[in-house]
């Protein structure tokens, strides 16, 4: 069972580990990013930021999908990161999945900022609608505790 | 929902409340905190305490900063009073873990030592890249 599919340009940190996990009973933690799969170093911190008793999976994005479709994922409580709007879109799509939570995108000279931690390039923008047209809820929320809000009313 | 203290030499107590809720939000708003000041006694912090937690029924937690330093001599002797449990060596972790646990109800005696060994396990030391295998589904 699929419990969150968040964007996380910092993917696992103490923020996410620690709150999400806890409030969403997750029993696993996939990382779906195809940078991580080519970065030990990056992959080692992450490993670092497992919260005890969770299982972790890091995978790239191809993987990722392929083992949600083959089931061999239907037993977790799973809790899925992705580092951008783009792999959130192309995971949700994939694997049917209709709720996307959006936690924190990195600033860059090409983003504009929509929420406290939340910054979309123009593309990004019409990926959320798309997503939104085709049935899937987009929220913008950092941690569990935090009031969700509408991604598109921020656009 | 119990009542949580950190307790402290100066301003690591608020600095810690200030991180904690970095992480969890308004869970840690309720969390109290308690500086040890340059000459101030920190007895009479316990009196005040000891008082208060007597009149009320309700489970509190007490995180201080250091093993046999002077506020955790002082508030360990609240340890005799019911449901009242003091620990000392107070680390984020620790401090994340009891505002988590404890926000919907009173944390067991048995997740208390779990607190404690989880805490621990939380310090470690890293030099190079990890050997650890990577886990799968």
């Amino acid at each position: 069972m699929i419990k969150l599919l968040r964007v996380d340009h910092r993917l696992l940190h103490g923020q996410v580990a620690f709150s999400w996990t806890s409030a969403i009973g997750a029993d696993c933690i996939l990382i779906a990013c195809d940078a991580v799969m080519k970065d030990d170093l990056r992959k080692t911190s992450i490993k670092l930021a497992k919260p005890n008793g969770v299982k972790l999976v890091i995978k790239n994005i191809e993987d990722s999908i392929s083992a949600i479709k083959s089931g061999v994922t239907d037993k977790y409580r799973l809790f899925i990161v992705v580092e951008s709007i783009q792999d959130a879109k192309s995971i949700a799509e994939a694997c049917e999945i209709k709720e996307i939570n959006l936690g924190g995108t990195k600033a860059t000279p090409e983003t504009r900022n929509i929420s406290k931690a939340m910054n979309v390039t123009k593309e990004e923008e019409q990926m959320i609608r798309d997503m939104v047209k085709n049935g899937i809820k987009v929220e913008i929320r950092m941690v569990p505790t935090d009031k969700s809000q509408d991604a598109l009313s921020t656009l | 929902m119990s009542r949580v203290i950190f307790a402290s030499h100066g301003g690591l107590s608020k600095g810690m409340k200030e991180s904690v809720s970095m992480i969890v939000g308004d869970l840690a708003s309720k969390v109290e905190t308690y500086s040890l000041l340059p000459g101030q006694n920190p007895e009479d912090y316990y009196n005040s305490l000891k008082e208060e937690i007597e009149t009320k029924n309700e489970q509190t937690i007490i995180l201080c900063d250091i093993k046999g330093g002077s506020v955790h001599t002082a508030l360990s002797k609240l340890a005799v009073l019911n449901n009242v449990f003091v620990f000392s060596g107070m680390n984020m972790g620790l401090a994340l873990d009891v505002v988590m646990k404890s926000a919907d109800s009173e944390i067991s005696s048995d997740e208390i030592l779990e607190l404690i060994q989880a805490s621990k396990d939380g310090i470690t030391v890293m030099n190079g890249i990890s050997n650890e295998e990577d886990e799968d589904f």
